[in-house]
């Protein structure tokens, strides 16, 4: 259906509409049927975006929603408000303006997305803009009109009619970037019949005009066919290419559909019968409606001039192309970058959206910096550039290698570039591989640099060289003359024999020494040299300017190795002009003789082609000089050629050697190795390019076959095998040679036709082997075969990629096998040894696993060797000792022994100290591994540490006895000074009395004697002290107690003490129960104990308990220490405390006093004086009742 | 017991502090001393020394080792620690002769009484 047919049905469904709106009676059926309408609406919207296939934006909710608004304001107002003021207080009114603005600005909103891209996205400013227009409209005269219903209404009614010249405007707009695809035209239509409602609704707002109901149809006509417009499933984009296609709009299309607009409400009115006034203002309206398509149509010729010129030409074309194409396509503003468009294949290839992808700036996506993708945009805009190698990110990150092709274009209106984007992955890694295999062949090609080919062409190339009538000179890079023809004899008197081999400096000017090597570098570089002036000396020493072309000479593989110089002597030419003719004259005649050669220009076009590069593509000269270097490269090199022609006319490249694919004339393919260089003109300028063409494809599939033959070759004769041989895919023998045929007995007789099976049948691995070789897999089996032991590889024989034959090469190992064998069987046996020895023995793995156990670890760990094969030694080794293993083990170097003792666990929890040795035989075959020899030393372990104890028992008592020693010591010590302490006096008062015997007189002498008695009685009672001390330690002590009076015995004790002798006593008159010599014998010590210790003034006392008598022998001296309090009622005790006072005291009167006490059933304490000093307490019992009764022993009662 | 004459040359008699806790022993001594002409002072210990140090000269000083209290060696360091006594003459008598002592004379008991009163002679500068 054509688009104006469409159209046309459309505008029939709204006169329809018309009928049936007419129809209806007026209110709320009517108004119901007019909402329902809008809903609809909506609905076919929803339905819209619902289903668009990919960019939901274009058709943003935003319309919808506005739509809606309008809707629910229409329908309050609809039923609430007809006939009366406004009961929503507003409300409706103002849903019914929001939704207006929005379904405005959302249109607005589409148009601009489809056409620039500028605020293209229809966001939620978009909503905030409308709604905000909508709002203000309503605040400025909403209310106001709705109290006044005249003047204010007016300004309300000003904003609807704005908002509708948006929204028609908009919607026309988008119909004209969808090349005005019919329903969109119809959309369009209806939003004009909407503007003329709301023109109509203004006039009438505004009083000056009042209807009979017509704008309400037109309204309805409007809503119909803006469902008919907008709704239904189709999605414009994708029909628009066609309908564009076919039906170009012009500007009379234009024309005509405003003029159907504008006749519409005139036939409204004619229907109406509108009286004259309604008449003008519908005149006024329609030309607010005419003025609006004016509007538009001042546009549209411009417009449709653009749509005209792409559509015409590749516009719709690349449109369609751009929708449907498979590869990726943008379409990027040159001025700020930002992407336009993108197609489905782009959003593949980025893995973004369109919709985010038009949101995007190409420099999001490109990884140069962001100046250098606008000036690769600048460039690509002046069409300097079209191709480029760009880097770009994807959506997940990923940064991959892309082709770009951007040129520019022109949409809708408005310059933008295209660019079409290609995944480059696979070439990049394509041209890896073919940089790869060029390597290679280029090394298999220097491999046959003698071969026949080339000699060909040198011995031709010596031909045309030997003929010439110049100096032509061949020189390899080094400078060094390898030929020299019979003019260069002319020219320089060298014959060839002396020139050959000689280095060209030969011929140089001193002043142009270094000029040569120079020239050769650039030659070796694959560039040739035309026409350059220097000076020469000639054999006689005459200077000859000349005038030198270099070429290069290619060896096989394209390589240069040499270049051929032509020498012209313009010493005694006229003009340089006719120099350079000469020079050109010679380069042609070398050009002419060698290789392929041809000059392009920097186009590409063949401007010189020599015989043998015609013969090489198999074209006439004639041909080939009309076409281009693209027309004969394979496709797959054209995008270089496009390239480096490109760096030639840049001036960017010199020359450069490549490989590149020339398609024949007859359509075979060839591989040649370019050189190519660069030629300039007179200025410098880049003009034309020549390249020497060595042709590969003869020596590349030489090469093939001959490593196809080596590999052959290698396949069979395995340089190690005994018998080799080769079976075709049946199994027969084709081939078979070698040594070892002899050994199995066999001759290449016997064996060539013979089959595999009957030597081989009996093995499996054999025939599998076999098969699988045939499958093209390699094989290698161990063949036990007649007595002997063979290694058999089979090897796929591929001939021209199909496999087939198996070689079999074939190597004796029985000798090996044997050695291997027996370093098993030696292997077996130590393990068979370390099994059954008795000692525990282990083998282990450097990290302390168990490869093997003897019976001796079971009685040492109480674990089977099977339990512990394969486990860790640090299973039984208590887990103190595991860091000292590990680092034992992990220590241990080759063939050293490491010895160590560790304590490990027996099953039954039994802890045993092992001494092990290891050793690391890994590196003996018959052993492989650690070995570790584990020795029970709990026994000595034991025994040594009994010994260690009783060696501490020992030092004990050793200790013990020389503390006997030194208190022995101390005893005699003690004793010593004992004794001498009374006899000082003793024999002092001795010498006295016998040196004045004369002059002493009786009351002298009886003092005398009392000292000499006192000390007597001490020494007396020392010696008794010792026997006692004696008898003490012995436990012998006889008590024999009686009733004796304490008062007399405490001052007899006190009276042997001149520093006593003062004391005063507190007596009481009582006796006690108690053997009575040692009663004296304490007292005497306590008295002797506080004269010694303690200083006057001395005390005693006596009291009576209920069955007990104390007695207190007090001192103020400075007490006892604490650490001797503890000691001193132990016998020889005071040695101890290592005072050098009491050092010399035997000690011995507070132990035996205390003894003798406790004997007789008393006891003795020390207690500390209450000013100092010491207090020492004797109690003893009271006489018992029963000894009381007897005579005589009643306690003594005196005065 | 009567005093023995007093020598013309030393009108003056000769004070020497004897130190001994044996009561006994100094009672001895005392005789033997003052038999020689000399008066003679007693102590039991050190410390009684020192006291007795403070209203009496003293020409000689006889000291015993083991006495309870402040003993010889504590003495002896006391008082050569203070000018005023550093430059008494004494003699440190003890069961053992005593070593290593800042005295003038020393002696062993066991080698008898008579002896100490010549060596406190000696110290007085008096020739027997």
């Amino acid at each position: 259906m054509s688009w104006t047919r469409r159209v046309l049905v459309a505008l029939a469904v709204g006169l329809l509409a018309a009928v049936v709106h007419g129809l209806l009676p007026a209110g709320v059926v009517r108004a119901v049927v007019h909402d329902a309408a809008t809903w609809l609406l909506v609905a076919a919207l929803g339905v819209r975006i619902w289903r668009a296939p990919v960019d939901r934006r274009a058709w943003s909710w935003i319309v919808p929603s506005g739509f809606a608004l309008l809707a629910a304001g229409n329908v309050m107002w609809d039923v609430l408000l007809r006939g009366g003021p406004d009961p929503t207080g507003g409300v409706a009114e103002g849903l019914f303006l929001v939704g207006y603005a929005l379904t405005a600005v959302g249109l607005r909103g589409v148009a601009s997305g489809h056409v620039r891209g500028g605020w293209g996205d229809i966001r939620l400013e978009s909503v905030a803009v409308g709604a905000m227009a909508g709002a203000l409209v309503w605040v400025w005269g909403g209310p106001a009109a709705i109290a006044a219903g005249e003047a204010a209404g007016g300004v309300v009614a000003s904003g609807l009619v704005a908002l509708s010249v948006i929204r028609a405007w908009s919607l026309v707009r988008i119909a004209d970037v969808h090349r005005l695809s019919w329903r969109l035209t119809v959309a369009a239509l209806a939003m004009l019949l909407w503007l003329v409602t709301d023109v109509v609704h203004a006039a009438t707002a505004a009083g000056t005009y009042t209807t009979g109901g017509w704008p309400d149809t037109v309204w309805f006509v409007a809503t119909v066919l803006l469902i008919l417009g907008l709704g239904g499933r189709t999605v414009p984009r994708t029909e628009t290419p066609a309908a564009a296609s076919d039906e170009p709009v012009t500007l009379a299309r234009r024309a005509a559909l405003g003029g159907t607009v504008g006749l519409i409400p005139m036939v409204v009115l004619l229907g109406s019968g509108a009286a004259g006034r309604e008449l003008a203002v519908l005149i006024a309206a329609t030309a607010v409606v005419g003025l609006t398509v004016v509007l538009n149509g001042e546009r549209l010729p411009v417009w449709a001039a653009r749509a005209h010129r792409g559509r015409d030409e590749a516009d719709a074309r690349s449109l369609r192309l751009f929708e449907e194409a498979s590869w990726a396509t943008l379409l990027i503003d040159p001025e700020g970058g930002g992407i336009v468009d993108a197609n489905p294949a782009a959003a593949d290839l980025y893995g973004y959206s369109i919709s985010t992808l038009r949101s995007m700036r190409i420099s999001e996506i490109n990884t140069l910096s962001p100046a250098d993708v606008a000036a690769e945009m600048a460039r690509a805009r002046q069409q300097t550039r079209t191709s480029f190698e760009f880097r770009h990110r994807l959506a997940d990150g990923t940064v991959i290698p892309v082709d770009v092709y951007s040129g520019p274009t022109t949409v809708g209106g408005r310059q933008l570039l295209v660019s079409i984007v290609h995944d480059a992955t696979d070439r990049h890694r394509a041209l890896d591989l073919e940089a790869m295999v060029a390597t290679r062949t280029v090394e298999l090609e220097l491999a046959l640099r003698r071969s026949q080919a080339s000699e060909q062409a040198a011995a031709r190339l010596a031909r045309v060289v030997e003929s010439a009538g110049e100096a032509i000179i061949g020189l390899d890079l080094d400078g060094t003359i390898i030929s020299w023809n019979p003019a260069a004899e002319a020219l320089y008197g060298y014959c060839a024999e002396d020139a050959v081999g000689q280095p060209i400096t030969l011929l140089t000017d001193p002043e142009y020494a270094a000029e040569p090597l120079m020239l050769l570098q650039r030659v070796g570089g694959g560039e040739s040299v035309v026409g350059h002036l220097t000076v020469r000396r000639a054999r006689d020493g005459r200077t000859r300017q000349v005038q030198i072309s270099l070429t290069p000479i290619l060896g096989p593989g394209g390589k240069v190795v040499g270049a051929a110089a032509l020498d012209l002597d313009v010493t005694r030419l006229q003009t340089a002009e006719r120099a350079a003719g000469h020079a050109v004259e010679m380069f042609e005649t070398i050009f002419r003789s060698g290789a392929p050669q041809g000059v392009t220009d920097l186009d590409g076009q063949f401007i010189e082609a020599n015989d043998a590069l015609c013969e090489l593509l198999g074209y006439s000269r004639e041909l080939l000089l009309g076409m281009r270097v693209g027309e004969i490269t394979d496709a797959t090199d054209r995008e270089e050629t496009r390239r480096y022609m490109a760096a030639f006319r840049g001036g960017s490249a010199e020359g450069m050697q490549l490989r590149k694919c020339f398609v024949r004339r007859d359509g075979h393919i060839i591989t040649v190795l370019a050189n190519l260089t660069l030629l300039r003109d007179a200025d410098g300028e880049p003009e034309a390019v020549i390249g020497l063409l060595q042709d590969v494809s003869a020596q590349a599939e030489a090469e093939q076959q001959l490593s196809q033959r080596e590999a052959l070759l290698q396949g069979v004769l395995s340089s190690t095998a005994n018998v080799s041989s080769v079976y075709d895919t049946v199994g027969r023998c084709l081939f078979a040679a070698g040594a070892g045929l002899e050994v199995i007995g066999e001759t290449p007789d016997s064996m060539v036709g013979s089959y595999f099976v009957e030597r081989h049948g009996d093995s499996t691995e054999m025939m599998d082997g076999f098969r699988r070789a045939v499958a093209g897999a390699s094989v290698d089996v161990v063949r036990p075969f007649r007595g002997r032991v063979f290694d058999v590889r089979f090897r796929p024989v591929v001939r021209s990629g199909a496999s087939g034959h198996v070689a079999l090469a074939v190597t004796d190992i029985t000798d090996r096998e044997h050695a291997r064998q027996a370093v098993e069987r030696s292997e077996r046996r130590f393990r068979a040894l370390v099994q059954h020895a008795n000692d525990a023995i282990l083998q282990t793995d450097p990290r302390g696993v168990v490869l093997a156990a003897g019976a001796g670890v079971e009685r040492l760990v109480g674990l089977a060797p099977d339990e512990v094969v394969g486990n860790s030694v640090l299973d039984f080794v208590v887990p103190e000792d595991w860091e000292q293993v590990v680092a034992d083990l992990a220590s241990l170097s080759r063939g050293a022994v490491t010895r160590a003792t560790v304590a490990v666990r027996h099953a039954s929890g039994e802890i045993r100290q092992v001494e092990y040795d290891a050793v690391d035989l890994r590196d003996d075959d018959a052993v492989g591994s650690l070995v570790v020899t584990l020795h029970d030393v709990t026994e000595r372990v034991r025994a040594d540490r009994e010994r260690d104890r009783h060696a501490g028992e020992l030092q004990v008592v050793n200790q013990e006895l020389e503390e006997a020693l030194r208190v022995r010591d101390h005893i005699l010590a003690a004793t010593t000074h004992e004794l001498r302490t009374p006899l000082t006096p003793m024999v002092g008062l001795i010498e006295l009395m016998r040196a004045r015997w004369d002059d002493l007189d009786r009351e002298d002498l009886w003092r005398y004697f009392e000292v000499l008695r006192r000390n007597t009685d001490r020494l007396t009672s020392l010696v008794e002290d010792l026997l006692f001390a004696t008898g003490l330690r012995s436990g012998v002590v006889m008590a024999a107690p009686e009733a004796v009076p304490v008062g007399p015995a405490v001052r007899k004790a006190l009276g042997r003490f001149p520093e006593t002798v003062d004391t005063p006593v507190v007596e009481v008159e009582v006796s006690a129960w108690c053997t009575p010599d040692h009663l004296n014998q304490i007292l005497t010590a306590l008295v002797a104990n506080a004269v010694k210790y303690g200083l006057p003034t001395y005390g005693a006392s006596i009291d009576v308990g209920l069955r007990t008598v104390t007695v207190s022998i007090s001192d103020r001296g400075e007490g006892v220490p604490d650490d001797v309090v503890e000691t001193m009622f132990e016998p020889f005790s005071q040695g101890s405390t290592g005072d050098t006072r009491t050092a010399t005291r035997l000690g011995l009167g507070l132990p035996i006093a205390r003894a003798l006490a406790e004997s007789n059933g008393g006891a003795l304490e020390h207690r500390p004086g209450p000013q100092g000093g010491s207090i020492f307490v004797l109690t003893l019992p009271t006489v018992p009742a029963s000894a009381a009764a007897e005579p005589g022993l009643i306690p003594e009662v005196s005065a | 017991m009567s005093p023995p004459p007093q020598a013309d040359t030393d009108p003056e008699p000769a004070t020497v502090l004897l130190v001994d806790d044996e009561f006994d022993t100094r009672f001895v001594v005392r005789l033997l001393l003052e038999a020689d002409g000399m008066r003679v002072v007693e102590a039991f210990n050190g410390a009684d020394a020192i006291a007795q140090l403070k209203d009496t000269s003293v020409d000689v000083l006889v000291t015993d080792i083991d006495m309870p209290g402040v003993d010889g060696p504590a003495l002896v360091a006391a008082l050569r620690a203070e000018p005023t006594t550093a430059e008494i003459p004494i003699l440190a008598w003890g069961e053992r002769e005593p070593q290593g002592l800042d005295v003038d004379a020393t002696l062993a008991k066991g080698a008898g009484v008579r002896q100490m009163v010549d060596e406190v002679n000696r110290l007085l500068g008096r020739s027997l």
